[in-house]
């Protein structure tokens, strides 16, 4: 049972988590959202379109413009608290491994830090447990935040991601997290290339024996464009191929940018394993 | 006696569950079932007889699909009151069915209800089960005529090898109430007519004539 916000998710959930930046220069939304109103229809849009989970960052992942955490703090949280007022419904994720940035904005009502670049401010966990939100533990191979993988190599890249997650998991329960708000992410490309990140996708089963629910943020991302030789506008198929896959094996949370089509993606493997109903049944049972 | 009749489709997208989520289509049908259902334990039976046809396979339980969801309207339109079952094998020729509802009728010694599960043909469209057969619409016009003058005799005149053509699941249920209403008159009120998967769906609810008070014995 996953706890989250307001929400009791069943173990079998298949929820979507939607990708909202407040920055300008994100790979695939190229600062769309970063304006305060933009970013808050996105969130308007993305509710309407099925996502259970919105999560807003206020720093590209890659390697860019510095933005501290001041400049962090003014990009996300007055918008949470925005999103907080008119989606009292909405379980609000921030995207951030900074435990200043956690605090604000657990102030102002977010229910889970997503600490996507697998803990390199440990005192992130310990917000989460004071302000009584779900966190997200990330493997990025022990990389500092916003660096690109620069010939990384793992003797197993699955038994480093368990080791670490799990490990950051269990350290975050034992300060006080609650355990049915704790996620694990493998982290795909963060810390990998793209066979690593192809390996953790085949072997993701490995993480949800685990019983952490896991999370996976595949959207658009370069092992999904070398594996295709595709550019990032060209990345929809891959990116629901992925989701496919990893849902089949059992993960829980999708972090999307294309939050309908991941809707249908993931409405079709439950229905196909059996935990979602199918939507209209009638075909020779007249 | 026979107080009331309701007639209702046997589909078995009615089972619980097997449309997946709710289809409104599906909804509406099973409304005007439970509505024509409730409407006939307001005629205060004794008993309730549930006639069907003998499609098996549908359902744990071992009982056919037309006295599974026969069993399943009265339940949710509330019975408290004994139900039984009269199975009757879907290709009976129509005198068969004709002696099994006379003796249906006779052997009722309380004032009952019959819940008649039965649908029309397969055959009404394009997209119908049973593709487009041009002759699907006059029988099943043929149908909803005898049951809305509540009048036995048009549903004992069907033509049963016509109806095996045109994929009738509910000829034979149809006729066993013919059998067991024959001679009577009732008064009948309709509560659905429709094809939203090519397969005719009649609901309606037949109710005794009350002799007037100076006959009334």
């Amino acid at each position: 049972m996953l706890r989250l916000g307001r929400h009791e998710f069943a173990d079998d959930a298949l929820l979507i988590m939607a990708i909202v930046n407040r920055t300008p220069d994100s790979f695939y939304d190229r600062g769309a959202t970063y304006a305060f109103d933009k970013a808050l229809d996105r969130v308007a849009e993305v509710v309407a379109a099925g996502a259970e989970i919105v999560d807003i960052g206020g720093v590209k992942a890659a390697p860019g413009d510095e933005v501290d955490a001041e400049e962090e703090i003014r990009r996300t949280v007055g918008f949470v608290e925005r999103v907080r007022a008119e989606h009292p419904d909405v379980v609000i994720s921030v995207d951030t491994w900074r435990h200043e940035v956690g605090q604000a904005v657990c102030a102002v009502g977010a229910d889970l830090l997503n600490d996507a670049w697998g803990g390199p401010d440990p005192k992130l966990a310990e917000v989460a447990a004071e302000f009584g939100v779900g966190l997200v533990c990330t493997h990025a191979g022990g990389v500092e935040p916003r660096t690109r993988p620069h010939r990384l190599r793992y003797d197993d890249v699955v038994a480093d991601v368990l080791r670490r997650t799990v490990g950051e998991a269990e350290r975050a329960v034992s300060l006080g997290v609650n355990r049915n708000g704790v996620l694990i992410d493998p982290g795909h490309d963060f810390g990998k290339n793209t066979w690593h990140s192809l390996e953790v996708t085949r072997r993701l089963g490995e993480l949800v024996a685990t019983g952490w629910p896991v999370l996976v943020s595949l959207s658009n991302k370069d092992f999904v464009g070398e594996a295709l030789d595709l550019p990032v506008e060209q990345r929809l198929l891959g990116t629901l191929s992925a989701t496919a896959v990893c849902a089949w094996q059992g993960a829980t949370v999708f972090r999307a940018h294309n939050v309908a089509e991941t809707r249908q993606v993931l409405d079709m493997v439950g229905a196909i394993r059996g935990s979602t109903p199918p939507r209209r049944v009638v075909r020779g049972l007249a | 006696m026979i107080v009331g009749v309701a007639s209702c489709p046997q589909p078995p997208l009615l089972l619980p569950g097997l449309t997946g989520a709710p289809v409104p289509e599906v909804e509406r049908l099973r409304g005007a079932c439970t509505a024509a259902v409730r409407d006939l334990l307001g005629g205060r039976p004794a008993e309730v007889v549930i006639v069907g046809g003998d499609a098996e396979g549908w359902y744990d339980g071992g009982e056919p699909l037309s006295i599974v969801l026969g069993r399943q309207l009265l339940a949710a339109a509330g019975c408290t009151v004994p139900v039984r079952a009269r199975v009757v094998a879907a290709g009976s020729p129509t005198p068969d069915c004709l002696a099994a509802g006379r003796a249906l009728a006779a052997g009722l010694a309380r004032p009952a209800a019959l819940l008649v599960m039965a649908d029309g043909t397969a055959r009404r469209g394009l997209k119908a089960p049973g593709y487009l057969d041009e002759r699907a619409a006059p029988f099943d016009a043929a149908v909803e005529r005898a049951l809305l003058a509540g009048e036995p005799a048009g549903l004992a005149a069907l033509d049963a090898c016509l109806a095996a053509e045109l994929l009738v699941a509910g000829r034979a249920a149809w006729q066993v109430l013919a059998g067991a209403a024959e001679g009577r008159t009732f008064t009948a009120r309709p509560y659905y007519a429709g094809d939203p998967f090519g397969v005719f769906y009649p609901v309606v609810g037949w109710r005794r004539e009350q002799p007037t008070a100076h006959c009334a014995q």
